[in-house]
């Protein structure tokens, strides 16, 4: 097969992969997709509840925004996509053992595809977002079409990231237990209940060293309008994608031909 | 087309499975202070090519590397040494079910088993009325999936894949799930494909589906080739060295079939062992001992050929005086029809009486009918009486199973012997 058709073939392959995981993830729900976004927004509920009447955030020094919902959905949107992505990467090959021993898929598709399905999720959010603040009758700036792009990028880190945990997680099945735990603990090093600019204070190196944080703030910065985040933020939101994805594809590469025994 | 380039090249394959790495398993062997023996190779050093257009039968027991091979051909797993090439668009139908998804409907399944085998979406768009045309799944092709039974997820996979134009077709056993009539109308697609210059490999323990369908057989044991040849020959031996071992995996097959000494003209030598009882009922005043299925030579026989001087000996004990004692057999197929029966007072020799604690043995000698290839079963019974009111003694249901290959009965049960065909035209203008 020429190089051309392979990778149309494996574009194809990811699109409908992709698919398959989206409509399986929310088939036989009551309210298909849109059930979606039951739990985040739950979360959301609480989190709000927390941050805004118990322990106050101060979304900028001695600001205590009256918009935090919105703060925390615009973090959220982001941090969904990658923990839910990578939460589900240690399990993906053994999930799928029986196609993927007797066919040629090539099995970088897989976690790709869990990826894209993901950032189907966060589009979805971005619509629902878009609907409240107009509901809330708040201007949208132009900023926002690069929302889609953040999205982009952090499903880009994702599947790198996915891609590098679905290996390993197929070779050390320990991998899959210790995974929950740590996205418990990057959630709160990551700046989704807080403005980046608060960790900045503390341990900036916290920041850059995070492969979410600068696309977070980017994300966040788009959707809300108001400033870009710092220039290292930026160039971390650039650098990390790229970053992950050769990891993870190098890595990928480099045990591929052992993974399929394992299944 | 000048020489073209063999479909499948296998050179110096080798597979072993390796096992995760456990904390608990390393102390182990450092306290015992030697490492842990490589696992068993599934594969070891293959090395053969299959020509273009030709159809390939696998066949050894299970465990003898028949499906590592045939995944490693379909390209989902990586040999771990020397190397597969294959040449085309490869399709397969390895593991069942594999590759569909049981929430999405049948027709969506099938554009995904199209595409993992190399087609593209357009081109596998313009063949589902055809998947479901062949698949015969009517109106299930739109529902769901795990609403599916196993027959017919064999239908949506087999039809999938042979609609994918593949170059080679690797199958294991998947034709053995699927009622009659579909398996026949795989067997024919299997044929077109054939005369396309499709390149096929099937693993099967089905005889008569090696003999029909392919131009070669490898026999594989313990990961390795023990015999590389036409189909009739090897289908010969290793169905003869399967009945001579009762199919321990662990154990080496060696064929020099033990040679029983030549019997004496008149003398039938007791047959001392019962291979298998499925069931056995009877009064007990006689037992069975033994049943065995010889050759002419006396040796044991267990694929005979049409026409072959089959012996059938059994060997049979009274507990208690016997006056009219009637031993026979019944033959069933693979499918536990019943082909044919007999016994000594049905063949005209009425047996002596037995006293209790006499053994006896009887040989039927037959020659083998021109059934088609397959398995057979005797079941052995002894009874006391005459053929319409007797009491019976013992009777085991499929005592022995014997397998026999007949080349020429291509179709149903058996091949019509002595057929004369005459024919003859009529010219003529049309009226």
């Amino acid at each position: 097969m020429s190089p051309i058709r392979s990778s149309l073939r494996y574009v194809e392959l990811v699109r409908m992969l992709a698919h398959r995981e989206f409509t399986g993830r929310y088939r036989g729900n009551l309210f298909g997709a849109s059930s979606a976004l039951v739990v985040p927004v739950l979360f959301l509920l609480v989190y709000a509840f927390v941050f805004t009447t118990l322990i106050p955030v101060e979304v900028k020094p001695g600001v205590r925004d009256p918009g935090y919902g919105f703060f925390l959905f615009a973090g959220l949107v982001g941090w969904n996509l990658f923990a839910d992505t990578t939460s589900r990467a240690p399990r993906l090959y053994a999930q799928s053992s029986s196609l993927v021993r007797s066919s040629m898929l090539p099995l970088s598709a897989l976690p790709v595809a869990s990826a894209c399905a993901s950032f189907l999720t966060g589009m979805l959010w971005l619509a629902v977002f878009v609907g409240l603040r107009l509901w809330r009758g708040e201007a949208l700036a132009a900023q926002i079409l690069l929302a889609p792009v953040a999205l982009l990028g952090l499903a880009a880190v994702s599947a790198g990231i996915a891609l590098a945990l679905a290996a390993i997680g197929t070779l050390l099945r320990d991998v899959a237990e210790l995974v929950p735990p740590l996205l418990g603990l990057g959630f709160f090093i990551s700046p989704v209940l807080y403005p980046a600019s608060r960790l900045a204070e503390h341990s900036a190196w916290l920041l850059t060293a995070n492969p979410v944080a600068g696309l977070i703030e980017t994300l966040r910065a788009s959707l809300l309008g108001d400033g870009w985040p710092s220039p290292e933020l930026l160039l971390c939101a650039v650098a990390w994608p790229c970053a992950a994805l050769a990891f993870g594809l190098l890595l990928h590469q480099r045990v591929h031909a052992r993974l399929v025994d394992r299944l | 087309m000048s020489e073209r380039a063999p479909a499948i090249e296998v050179r110096d394959l080798w597979k072993r499975y390796s096992s995760p790495p456990s904390f608990g398993r390393v102390l182990r062997a450092l306290r015992q202070g030697r490492r842990e023996p490589p696992a068993r190779a599934a594969l070891a050093g293959l090395c053969f090519a299959v020509r273009s257009g030709s159809t390939l039968g696998l066949v050894g027991r299970n465990g003898s590397g028949k499906t590592t091979l045939l995944r490693i051909l379909a390209g989902g797993m990586q040999p771990t040494r020397g190397d597969a090439v294959v040449r085309g668009r490869r399709a397969s139908l390895i593991e069942l079910g594999a590759g569909i998804d049981p929430e999405a409907a049948g027709s969506r399944n099938a554009l995904l088993l199209g595409l993992l085998a190399g087609a593209s979406r357009s081109e596998t768009e313009s063949q589902l009325e055809a998947i479901r045309e062949f698949s015969g799944l009517g109106r299930a092709f739109e529902a769901p999936a795990r609403t599916y039974s196993s027959g017919m997820l064999v239908r949506l996979a087999f039809s999938a894949a042979v609609h994918t134009t593949p170059d080679v077709l690797l199958v294991d056993e998947a034709l053995s799930v699927g009622d009659a009539f579909f398996q026949q109308r795989c067997l024919l697609r299997i044929r077109q494909l054939q005369e396309k210059g499709c390149t096929i490999v099937l693993a099967t323990h089905d005889p008569s589906a090696i003999l029909s369908f392919c131009d070669r057989v490898l026999w594989l044991e313990h990961g390795r080739l023990r015999v590389d040849g036409a189909p009739a020959g090897v289908m010969r031996d290793y169905m003869a060295a399967h009945a001579s071992d009762p199919g321990n995996l662990e154990t080496e097959l060696d064929p020099p079939l033990p040679e029983a000494a030549t019997p004496a003209a008149d003398q039938v030598v007791p047959a001392d062992r019962i291979p298998n009882v499925d069931h056995r009922h009877g009064d007990g005043r006689a037992r069975i001992e033994g049943i065995a299925i010889r050759s002419a030579a006396g040796s044991p026989l267990a694929s005979p050929v049409p026409g072959e001087l089959t012996c059938v000996v059994i060997t049979a004990r009274a507990r208690e005086t016997l006056e009219r004692p009637i031993i026979g057999f019944t033959l069933r197929d693979r499918l536990g029809a019943i082909l044919s029966a007999t016994n000594t007072t049905h063949e005209g020799r009425p047996l002596p009486r037995l006293a209790a604690g006499e053994r006896m043995s009887v040989e039927f000698a037959l020659r083998w009918p021109p059934f088609a290839s397959g398995s057979f079963s005797f079941s052995p019974a002894i009874a006391d009486g005459v053929l319409d009111r007797h009491a019976m003694n013992d009777w085991i249901d499929n005592a022995i199973v014997i397998e026999s290959v007949n080349q020429h009965a291509r179709y149903g049960w058996l091949r019509l012997e002595n057929v004369a065909v005459r024919c003859a035209l009529e010219r003529g203008s049309p009226p």
